[in-house]
Parts: C-alpha cells; structure tokens; sequence
C-alpha cells in the first residue's frame, strides 16, 4: 500500500512539474528586449562611422543589458541599458561616450525617410 | 580546372534534353559568363517611413535609398584583403525564406478574439493585414524570380531554403495555398462563403479588430489607420497569380506548422471547430463558450442545446459562419505529406521530406544542394506547448554525427531550423516520456566543433538578425542568418551567395530582399500588387509588432560574412562549381529566364 501511495505521490509530482513546464512555456516569442538594445547600438555605431571588429554581444546582466565588442584598431565597444523599455543605453568606445539616449528613439528614427 | 569545351557541350546537351529546351537556347545562355546583376534588391532601394505621420500616428511608406554591403569581421579576426573581390567565386547563390505565415483569416479555428483578452501574449492574433498574406507571397516569389542572378557574383540563383511558419495555424488550406503559391499556381485566398468575408474585421463588435470599410469604431482608427472600401470583397473575391519560384525550394517545420496557433497541441475538439459554423467575435465569447466546453460538446444532444441557446441570444458574441471542410486541422505527418503532394518541378517532391518520413514520423531531413555542399533540415518546434523551441536529442546526436561525416569528407554544411538562438530555450515535456530538449548553448557548441558548419539559417522571431558565433580560442566558428517575415514589417527575405574569396577566406552575402510591390501604397488600389503594397503599409503601423525593430540594423541587412575556409577550398574545382552553375542556369533557363 505504502508502494502504491508512493507511486501516485511520485506521479502526481511528475505530472505536477509537466504541466509547470507546459505552463511555463506559453510566453511571448522570446527576446525582443535584448534584440531592441543590440539593434539600436548597431544603429548607432554604424551612423557614427565605428570601425567594427567585432560587433557588439549582448546579454542580460542585474540592471538591464551588456554589450561588449571591438574596434578594428583594438578598442572596447560598451553599450550599457536598462532592462525596460524604452531601453535607457550608454554606448562607449575606448572609454569615450559617443552615445546616451533611448534604444526605442534609435529604432525608430532609423526607419525614416532621410535616414 | 574549368570545364573542358567537350564537356560543356555534353552538358549542355544534356541540360537541354533533360529541361525540354532548345539545344540554341540553352547553349546561348549558359555560355554567357556568369556577371553581377542589378537585382530589384535593397542594394539599389531601401523602404522608409514617411517623416510625418498622415493620420494619428499613420505613416506611409516612401522609397529610400539603397544600402551597401557592409563587411563583417567577426569571425576572421582581422581586417579582409581587399584583393579578394577580383578573385572570388560563387559556391552557391539560393534565397532564405521565413515566416512566410499564410493566413485563412475566416477560419473559426482562429482565435481573433483572444486580442481583447491579452493583447500582448498573442500580437499576431488578429493583424490588419491577415486577408493579404497570399497576396504578399506572390509579391514576395516575383522579386526572388527577378533575383535569379546574384547581384555579387553574377552566379545563378540555385534553390530556395524556407525556414518554417509556412503556414499560421496548422490548417490544410493555409499549408495548401503557401505551397502552390511557391510552385506557381494560382490560389482564391477565400473559405468558407464564396465572395464575402466572414470575420472580426466586419463585425462590429470585435474592436480589437481592423474594420477597413470604416475603422472609426475600433482601436485601429484612433490611430490614423484608412478607410479602405472594397478591401476584403477583394482579398476574398480575386484569384492571386503566382509566377512561382524558378527554382528547387526546401522547407522545415515551425511552431505554426506544428502546433495550434503556433503554441498549443491541437486536441479533437479544436479540429470539429476548425471546419464548423461557429466563430468567436468577442473574447468573452472566446472565453465562456469556446474554451469552457462548446467546442469539446460533440454530442448530438448538447450541439442542439448550444444551437438553441445561440438562437435565444444567449450566447453572445459567438457568431454562425459558413462552414467549409477544407479548414481542416493537420495531423503531425499531414504537413509533410502535403510537400509531397507537389509537383516535380519547380520541385524536389516533398521539399526535403520524403515519403520515409511520413512512414517513419521523422521530420527532419539533409538534402545535398550540390556534391560539395550539404544543408539539414531541423524541426526544433516543442510539441508539449509554448512557440519557442529546443532541439530534441535524437536529432542533435544525427546532427552531430552528420556534421562530422561532411567534416570528413570535405563538403561545407547548412543547417536549417525554425528557432534560433534566443529561443532555443522551450523546456516543456508531454506528460509522459519525451526526450532530452537540448538548448541554445550547447547547441551552439557542438555546431562550432564543426568548422564545416559555416551557417544556421533560422527564422522564428521576424527580425532581421545575424550573429556571429566565433570558435573559442582562434579564428572560425559560424554565421547564424535569421530572417524577417513576410506578415510583419518589413515583409523582408534574403538571397544569400557563398563565396570562395580564393585567400583562405570565405565570404556569406546576405542581401534583404523586400517584395515586389510598390514602396507607397495608392489610394484605392486594389489591385493584387496594390494589396500586398498595402498589407506592407498596415503592417508598418502595427501596434502591436514594434515594426522598427523588426527591419535590424544594418548589420542585419546587406553584408559580407567573412571566415577563414574551414578547409583548402581549392579541392573544389572550377569545373565541378562550373557544373553547378550550368545545372542552376539550365532550371532558370527552363522557368523561362534568361540566366
């Protein structure tokens, strides 16, 4: 008897995670805000004439996102953001800020005539 | 070696015979050498948003100005020599294709209505553009026709490689209308009653919906969207032409081929209400009758009863639609046996499936696009629940173990799967069994022991994105090209050529392709080009879908992939590439363009 309770109990428990999991997985498509933050640094490097080297990796750190690449002459690329938008970011190259301002602003101002 | 002129002439020959073209036309055009072309590309015309909004936060499209290839290093290490665009050849030159989602926006499968309850979880539940979709693809198939030479090498367009959304939402029709559409047929975008619209978009009560005949009354029409008359009477009225793809196309599973709405396993009830007379116009009609019994009631009994209460007014918001048998649900093989059910050409049968696969329930596959260079197939859609994916074990083992056999044998490989690496992260698990789901991280390792490996197309989260993903510790690793949808702004897919830069280099140029329509969309233009230009226009206006995000940045667009050659590529001959080239031109020669 003792066998048998255990066994519904373990299965019960099993079902239990399944349907956590499944539960679990019905979110949006996955990775808009780190994507948002990437793209809008790029733009930015990219209308600033940045020598790229390595282009900027994104990832998700305590205070929002991380991006780290380099320059063809060696140089670090940082860009710093928040973690909501409108995604608040600092991109610096070699130490020196050439950008603050929001990744939304980026995004959408690239996208327009003229640009 | 280049190909001798006895061998030329046999092939020629050959090629003519085989394609059922003139042995003088098929001789003039394969002995035209190969020259770069002024492809209808994003290299010469950009699309923009007007400066200023028309209406509320409406704004119109413009053309803009094109966009050169930007190189990128990341992989190499080091700036490229600039001698190697005088050296280089084509390896081969095909078009990626993605989420390309063909919508029957009629059917009542269709959850619209859940837009009302939770705009967020599901933005692509109800789209002002949803009754265009095929009007889009065949815009979109028109401009890779018309990009049957590479604009780099002059090389010719050899194959198309779709990375899954093919259809929207597990239906019969949508998954038939996509491929007929691919293999040039023509397709009445309708179901249901002939000539008119049945859907949220005319019913007054469905305010999360789009109402072009007069959008006052719903949330679109604070925000500037027009008034269009006519416009679904078009969309659902008038036969969409299709030229078809010139060439091989390839195609994998993604969640929306998979699973219901992209995210749920389908159950018996879901398939009796795809093809039934009832649809949601409400989400509380959603709620309290769809997902609370209605649909699984199949009794004789309890049908009645819930006809009866219909009748009486209470059920509101549910709404009696013309049914049609065609909006059948698919079971998991169906889709595959769909590819199989098209024709030779532009072909192959199956599109990379075969009928092992349907027998066998596998649904993944490898194809070798020429003798040196092999593509495989993925199917990373979680059938448990959720939209983003994993790679489940058997295949990353067969994967693996391919991977090393193209190592071993000196041929460059492909990999094709739906998810990419932001969402290769589903852990979900049937209730029982299920194998081992292997995330992006190791996946992306074992492609790395792999310098064959050179690319992961991908698709899934409609943003134009390509990573890098360097080998630790030196040069190498691989290019993963993710691809925009043809739903979403900006409606945009991509010609890829692999290049032997004959330096111990290789380079992967990916150029955006948007479709053929026109940039600005004119008023009261109807006309099927007219509804993809303006199903490109709303879909720009999305508030949903954050559309400036979705277009990438440059370094998303028109580039050049650099990598060091995963081996000594001069062990591919210019003959055997020359061979290549002659079969490519000889398909497009036959679909009766002048490559």
């Amino acid at each position: 008897m003792k066998r048998f309770a255990a066994a519904i109990a373990v299965s019960t428990a099993a079902l239990m995670l399944t349907a956590c999991s499944q539960v679990a997985s019905l979110t949006p498509v996955g990775g808009s805000s780190i994507t948002s933050v990437r793209n809008a640094a790029n733009d930015v490097l990219i209308e600033q004439s940045v020598p790229i080297l390595v282009a900027p990796t994104c990832s998700a750190v305590d205070t929002g996102f991380t991006c780290v690449g380099s320059t063809l002459d060696g140089a670090e690329i940082l860009v710093t953001a928040a973690g909501t938008a409108p995604y608040d970011m600092s991109i610096s190259v070699g130490g020196a800020v050439i950008f603050e301002g929001n990744a939304q602003a980026v995004l959408d101002a690239a996208v327009l005539e003229g640009s | 070696m280049a190909l001798s002129r006895r061998r030329f002439i046999a092939a020629t020959s050959a090629l003519a015979a085989s394609w059922g073209v003139s042995l003088e036309v098929m001789g003039r055009s394969l002995a035209a050498p190969l020259k770069a072309t002024d492809a209808p590309t994003t290299l010469l015309q950009t699309i923009k948003f007007a400066a200023q909004p028309v209406r509320g936060d409406y704004r119109t499209l413009l053309a803009g100005a094109g966009e050169d290839f930007i190189p990128r290093y990341d992989l190499l290490g080091r700036e490229a020599d600039a001698a190697r665009t005088s050296a280089r050849r084509s390896l081969y030159y095909f078009a990626h294709l993605s989420d390309i989602h063909v919508i029957d926006a009629q059917t009542p499968a269709r959850m619209d209505a859940i837009q009302s309850i939770s705009p967020n979880l599901f933005t692509d539940a109800c789209r002002a553009q949803d009754t265009l979709t095929v009007h889009v693809l065949a815009s979109m198939v028109e401009s890779v026709a018309a990009s049957q030479t590479s604009a780099v090498t002059g090389a010719p367009l050899a194959s198309a490689l779709s990375t899954g959304d093919s259809a929207d939402n597990l239906s019969q029709l949508e998954t038939r209308w996509y491929i007929d559409i691919l293999d040039g047929k023509e397709v009445l975008a309708n179901s249901g009653a002939a000539g008119a619209y049945e859907g949220p978009q005319v019913w007054s009560e469905a305010t999360y919906a789009y109402h072009p005949e007069d959008p006052a009354g719903d949330v679109f029409g604070p925000l500037g969207f027009p008034t269009v008359p006519g416009m679904l009477t078009a969309a659902v009225s008038n036969p969409v032409q299709s030229q078809g793809l010139p060439v091989p196309w390839y195609a994998v599973y993604g969640n929306h081929d998979a699973t219901f709405m992209g995210t749920f396993r389908p159950d018996p009830a879901l398939f009796a209400w795809a093809v039934g007379d009832r649809k949601a116009a409400t989400g509380e009609a959603l709620a309290i009758n769809w997902l609370q019994g209605f649909a699984s009631d199949l009794s004789a009994a309890q049908m009645a009863a819930n006809a009866i209460r219909q009748q009486l007014g209470l059920l509101p918001g549910l709404k009696t639609v013309t049914p049609d048998p065609a909006r059948k649900l698919l079971e998991r093989t169906d889709f595959m046996q769909a590819h199989l059910d098209s024709p030779a050409v532009p072909g192959p049968v199956g599109h990379g499936w075969t009928q092992a696969n349907v027998d066998t329930g596998q649904t993944w596959w490898s194809a070798d696009l020429t003798p040196y260079l092999r593509v495989f197939g993925l199917d990373t859609c979680n059938m448990a629940s959720g939209a983003d994916g994993a790679v489940p074990e058997d295949q990353f083992t067969w994967l693996e173990a391919q991977l090393a056999q193209c190592e071993t044998e000196g041929r460059l490989a492909m990999v094709c799967s739906h998810h990419n690496s932001l969402t290769i992260e589903n852990d979900a698990k049937p209730v029982w069994g299920g194998q081992r789901l292997v995330h992006a991280e190791e996946f992306i390792a074992m492609l790395q022991r792999y310098p064959v490996c050179i690319a992961w197309l991908n698709g899934h989260t409609h943003v134009n994105t390509i990573k890098a993903h360097p080998r630790q510790g030196g040069a190498g690793g691989f290019w993963e090209i993710t691809t925009a949808s043809c739903v979403d702004f900006p409606q945009q897919q991509q010609l890829v050529d692999v290049v032997d830069n004959r330096d111990g280099t290789m380079s992967i140029f990916v150029t955006a392709l948007d479709h053929a329509a026109p940039p600005t969309w004119t008023q009261g233009d109807l006309s099927q080009t007219g509804l993809a230009s303006l199903s490109r226009e709303l879909a720009a206006n999305s508030p949903l879908s954050n559309p400036t995000l979705l277009a990438g940045s440059p370094l998303d667009r028109n580039v050049e992939l650099l990598m060091p050659a995963p081996f000594d590529l001069s062990s591919i001959t210019d003959a055997a590439i020359e061979a290549e080239h002659m079969k490519a031109r000889a398909q497009l020669v036959a679909h009766g363009g002048a490559a």
